[in-house]
């Protein structure tokens, strides 16, 4: 049971709280020594942006090309089917895959594929007990999954992390919640053969980043302490495609299963 | 001229401008107040008898009572009534609040409707919408063109001053016209006591709960109301701080999601 190749999402992970705190980050520790692993700070050369970021790592297209740029267009949530291209999903099932995705957060509420979830919070934890409910019951859905199922590929999206540094950045609780997601990949690494660590984009305080993507003080008056980061995270096992943007997070994909 | 009749002689002449314009038309049901009220105004505007098709969506998951209520009157009525089901997506197992919550309206609403308007070639709908229903319908106008996957460009409209309508639309325009767009949810239901029109059951209070607006089971929820007959529902309507639409799921979730994406710096 469990996964051929398995692909954890974490939105807006970053190396620079995970390697100043790799004492605490004993699975994360482990990823970055153990010789079966690689990692690599993966810089993008789009916009860091969660919603066009998570389409390119899964639909190999870029920005231009899927044109989807925001969560919401004239007013109106964007939803699957105002993106007009083919997730590597879709094209494995195609082929006679078995694959299922969880938590997506290209949309919200992120998108599930060939699984049904409800995501606390809507997709948009905002609070201790939606981040908490999120990792919890994200991972317990994919647990379950993993442990009765033989599946080609699994995806499973965690968003906690990005939603809490906006509000917390360069506060305790970030870390905290960053031992939360080591052990939560402690618990599903070993279900998938090969392995993606993939986020979307990194993260840090306003003005470090090359790009502004947000606002300090938002529309409802609310204070950001940090922004979004043009360098990724990424960790493989058992890839040989070489991943140096998010775009070949798809091309990696297609080519275990070609 | 009462407030009533005012109302009553735009909506008409809307949708006798409507059907002049465009032969091919047809009036869209959702067994609702609003698209009741328009079915009636329709049967006024031609004198008993609505010389059009009248379409139903049905997702499948709309509440038994609503299906009484359209073939009972469908019958009575002598409406010629068009059913659209996407029975694909149905058999493909897309059920009533999946996935993204957003995704079934697409298939099993949006789809559906697409068919029935390919299939029959027509160029025109009539809709009962109102603009104090929603924030999003405020910018609605009477004539209003959508394209080819009934996307609605609102920044690129026509004026609709003095009571001057664009009902022309260009050869590959799908136009929507709304001969409700300036009646309010209290003129609605003075409409329907003053005019007798045959209403859904489920509107009225049972164990002070009703239905305020109906949509699918899933995603609708009766509002607290001990309004059980017509003239309490108006009285309720008159003092209510209860937005019409706060029992639909879809309505609530997306102001949670847009207050949440705003906190954020994504809007």
């Amino acid at each position: 049971m469990g996964a051929e190749l398995l692909v954890i999402g974490i939105d807006a992970a970053t190396w620079a709280i995970i390697d100043r705190h790799l004492d605490k980050l004993k699975t994360f520790k482990m990823l970055k020594t153990h010789k079966e692993y690689k990692s690599k700070v993966l810089t993008l050369d789009q916009k860091p942006y969660s919603a066009p970021c998570w389409v390119s790592i899964f639909s190999g297209k870029t920005e231009e090309e899927h044109r989807h740029h925001e969560f919401v267009v004239d007013n109106e949530i964007q939803t699957r089917d105002d993106i007009k291209v083919d997730f590597i999903w879709d094209i494995l099932k195609r082929t006679g895959k078995k694959v299922k995705a969880l938590n997506v957060p290209f949309i919200v509420p992120p998108y599930n594929f060939n699984i049904n979830f409800e995501a606390p919070g809507l997709g948009i934890p905002s609070n201790r007990e939606e981040w908490d409910a999120e990792i919890a019951e994200v991972t317990n859905r994919a647990i379950e999954t993993l442990r009765n199922e033989n599946l080609d590929l699994f995806v499973v999206c965690y968003v906690s992390l990005d939603k809490l540094q906006h509000f917390h950045w360069g506060e305790k609780i970030v870390e905290e919640y960053y031992e939360k997601i080591d052990e939560t990949i402690d618990k599903l690494i070993s279900f998938g053969k090969k392995l993606i660590i993939i986020s979307d984009h990194g993260f840090c305080a306003f003005g470090e980043a090359k790009i502004q993507t947000l606002p300090r003080i938002t529309k409802d008056g609310t204070e950001l302490k940090g922004d979004h980061h043009e360098n990724a995270v990424l960790i493989t096992k058992n890839i040989k495609t070489e991943i140096n943007n998010l775009r070949d997070v798809f091309k990696a994909i297609k080519e275990v299963f070609k | 001229m009462n407030h009533l009749e005012k109302l009553e002689n735009l909506s008409i002449y809307i949708i006798r401008e409507a059907y002049k314009q465009f032969k091919n038309i047809a009036l869209l049901w959702s067994i609702g107040k609003d698209s009741t009220t328009t079915l009636w105004l329709c049967r006024k505007a031609f004198y008993g008898k609505i010389p059009f098709p009248v379409i139903h969506i049905d997702t499948g998951f709309k509440f038994p009572e609503m299906y009484e209520f359209r073939d009972e009157w469908t019958k009575k009525l002598g409406i010629n009534l068009i059913v659209g089901k996407n029975e694909e997506a149905l058999n493909n197992g897309i059920t009533c609040c999946m996935d993204d919550q957003m995704t079934c309206c697409k298939h099993l609403k949006t789809e559906s409707l697409k068919k029935v308007i390919e299939k029959n070639k027509f160029k025109a709908l009539i809709v009962g919408i109102r603009r104090d229903e929603h924030g999003v319908r405020a910018k609605e106008r009477y004539f209003s063109p959508r394209d080819e996957e009934f996307r609605w460009n609102y920044k690129n409209q026509p004026a609709e001053l003095w009571d001057q309508f664009k009902s022309k639309g260009e050869e590959d325009n799908h136009i929507r016209i709304h001969p409700l767009l300036h009646w309010t949810e209290l003129d609605i239901w003075e409409y329907i006591r003053q005019e007798n029109i045959p209403i859904n059951k489920l509107y009225f209070a049972k164990n002070g709960r009703r239905y305020r607006s109906l949509g699918c089971t899933r995603a609708t929820v009766p509002v607290n109301s001990d309004a059980d007959t017509l003239d309490k529902i108006i009285e309720e309507l008159k003092t209510t701080k209860t937005a019409e639409r706060s029992g639909r799921a879809q309505d609530k979730e997306k102001a949670y999601i847009m207050q949440k994406l705003r906190s954020l710096g994504y809007m």
